[in-house]
């Protein structure tokens, strides 16, 4: 009797189990379907797409959007947001050159220029926490005050004639050009301190409910600095990369790169509202943002449409990502009910 | 709970200080003078870009120099907020005479109307070709024609260094409204046609007016078609991201053909090294301090129409000028 009534619970497990695991598949590994899908799309639309230096270029066009992506998704797994991360590397970018034209050696400029970028991320995180201000808000008055910080300083104008970061950002390292290898190697440290430290599964807790995580004895503050500080210095990366691959500092950047870095977040299936999200999909995120614009510009279409297809795959990538979490949720509850009749 | 409080406080008091001491420093920075003969409202597209913050330093001296205080608006690219600006300059009396730079004239003229009204000597620069009433003054610059001198210069440069025949990207944007980039672009068009119809436009796409999207859609289009040799677009910036792509394809941009807008510091810079074939120079301080001038002599007292129309000089720079 007992044997039975065990085989009738472990089928209703593997009955319901199997829609909760399909839905949990596509919504681990849609991206990446994703991904191949846009690749097979272009590479047929377009010769040139899928040759090497045109793979390279969708990498080193993503080297930029793809390290702010990063630098936003830390703070978005912790539940908040940073709207000022270009401004923070146009910032660093211009101050690095400064320093570069006084003659500071280039290490010592990089790791100034890396401090500076820990310093906003310590701004915005102790305007949030001893404030009480929301991220949004905190991040939209840094964002303000730094780009106005960078007008004043530069007086509008671009810094040009830096030549000693050419070499990153220009120079290539057995044959790849160094971007790609700063965007790989900052992807490769932050997916290990995420996927192996404890720090890690600790941030995905105080993101996912900051007031369990605080009496699990996760000490919260910390949780809260971390990744605004972390976001800091991977932007004041990204403003080096920047400032490397131009030659010059910029005072403003385009208007879309941050609307690019959201929509790889998104794309990531990083939970906007905290606790969830992987590293690795952020990267893969990004590469879809950049490989569609250059798909387009391969294509001969108009830029507008990158626009409306981005903003689309937006929208579209939340709602799925909303969708399936819900289904999922709602099987696994149903899953939960048969268990119980099937016990009892 | 008690630390919280005091670090609150100390937040409130430095933030307090620091506020007290920048809006002290604006105030100081404002440039008040013994005879204040008024009080001059200058708005162009934005106070962000190269060009505008240059017109608006050089707009600062002149007024100082000049007794004037200048009040300054940025739109940020923005037709409401700019006439939403300006609208509540006039309303609360602040300004007694106007320079502005239209980010779309068309959605400007319910402002300029109420300019007129309150009789407000007013300066547009770019966007009308004549003084619409008594109080106006303009400046008048021709999109078309900024734009038809870089297709001008760039049509030569194809003659002279590929014979006339070339594979052209425009790169446009950023997306204003009014004119002043799609009056450039159907400019550029317009000449290359003319003087170099054997060349063909292979790509037109939105740099963004910005030297980073600008280098990575120029480093796609290379790898499409190699044999691009001549470029043109919206201003120096977005070609700086051009030279940079010819670079970053083992490509020499001064043996391409590369023509920037606006010549900036920097434009000048690339025209000098040869980088650039040349930049288009709209003589920016210039036509605002010319401005400046007509907008003095206006508040002085009537100036005929013919004298309230300045049209702004453009000119190709190369490294020959």
């Amino acid at each position: 009797m007992a044997t039975a009534d065990t085989t009738k619970v472990v089928e209703a497990d593997d009955a319901v189990s199997a829609p909760v695991r399909a839905l949990q598949i596509g919504r681990d590994y849609g991206i990446g379907g994703f991904f191949f899908l846009l690749l097979l799309i272009f590479s047929l639309a377009s010769p040139t797409f899928l040759s090497g230096p045109n793979l390279l270029g969708i990498l080193t066009a993503a080297s930029v959007v793809s390290l702010f992506a990063l630098a936003e998704a830390l703070v978005v797994i912790a539940g908040a947001i940073d709207l000022s991360v270009v401004p923070i590397a146009a910032l660093v970018g211009v101050i690095v050159a400064l320093s570069l034209n006084a003659g500071i050696p280039v290490w010592l400029a990089v790791l100034i220029g890396l401090g500076v970028g820990f310093l906003c991320g310590l701004l915005n995180a102790s305007v949030i926490e001893f404030m009480n201000m929301s991220s949004l808000i905190a991040t939209l008055a840094t964002l303000t005050t730094l780009t106005g910080v960078v007008l004043l300083i530069t007086n509008g104008k671009p810094i040009f004639g830096v030549t000693a970061l050419a070499p990153l950002g220009q120079g290539r390292t057995l044959g790849v050009q160094n971007p790609i290898l700063v965007m790989i190697a900052t992807y490769a440290l932050v997916g290990i301190v995420m996927s192996q430290t404890k720090f890690g599964n600790r941030l995905l807790a105080v993101g996912g409910n900051a007031e369990a995580a605080r009496r699990a004895g996760v000490r919260r503050r910390f949780y809260v600095f971390a990744p605004f500080v972390a976001c800091g210095v991977i932007s004041a990366g990204a403003g080096i990369v920047v400032l490397g691959r131009l030659g010059s500092a910029q005072p403003t950047f385009a208007n879309s790169i941050l609307f690019d870095a959201i929509t790889a977040v998104a794309l990531a299936g990083v939970l906007l509202s905290g606790g969830r999200g992987s590293i690795l999909k952020v990267l893969l995120g990004s590469l879809i943002v950049a490989t569609i614009a250059n798909g387009l510009v391969l294509l001969r279409v108009s830029s507008f449409w990158t626009y409306v297809t981005t903003g689309l795959l937006l929208a579209v990538a939340v709602w799925a990502d909303g969708a399936v979490s819900r289904a999922i949720e709602r099987t696994s509850l149903s899953t939960e009910h048969r268990k119980e009749a099937a016990r009892a | 709970m008690d630390r919280d409080k005091k670090r609150r406080a100390a937040l409130a008091v430095i933030s307090g200080t620091v506020l007290v001491s920048v809006l002290t420093g604006c105030a100081n920075s404002g440039g008040t003078t013994s005879v204040n003969k008024g009080t001059i409202g200058f708005i162009t597209l934005n106070q962000t870009q190269e060009i505008f913050i240059s017109q608006t330093k050089a707009a600062q001296q002149w007024a100082d120099k000049n007794s004037y205080k200048l009040l300054v608006g940025d739109p940020n690219n923005d037709p409401l907020t700019q006439a939403n600006i300006i609208d509540g300059w006039i309303d609360s009396k602040q300004v007694d005479a106007l320079l502005i730079g239209p980010v779309d004239e068309k959605a400007l003229l319910p402002s300029l109307d109420k300019a007129n009204t309150a009789k407000i000597p007013t300066i547009v620069s770019s966007g009308l070709d004549k003084p619409q009433n008594d109080h106006q003054g303009v400046l008048v610059v021709d999109w078309n024609l900024f734009g038809r001198n870089a297709g001008e210069a760039l049509a030569g440069c194809i003659n002279e260094r590929f014979g006339g025949t070339a594979k052209i990207v425009i790169l446009d944007g950023p997306e204003l409204p009014g004119d002043i980039v799609t009056g450039r672009i159907n400019g550029e068009l317009q000449k290359i046609k003319e003087l170099s119809p054997k060349s063909t436009v292979v790509a037109q796409q939105n740099g963004q007016g910005k030297r980073l999207p600008s280098l990575d859609i120029m480093a796609a289009l290379l790898l499409a078609n190699p044999d691009i040799t001549a470029v043109t677009g919206t201003n120096d910036d977005s070609m700086i991201g051009v030279a940079n792509a010819f670079k970053a394809a083992g490509k020499d941009p001064s043996k391409m053909c590369i023509v920037g807008l606006d010549a900036t510091e920097e434009g000048l810079a690339l025209v000098k090294s040869g980088e650039f074939y040349a930049t288009v120079d709209l003589q920016p301080i210039q036509q605002i301090l010319d401005g400046l001038k007509l907008l003095n002599d206006m508040k002085a007292g009537s100036v005929a129409a013919d004298a309230r129309r300045i049209v702004v000089d453009t000119k190709i720079v190369k490294a020959t000028s």
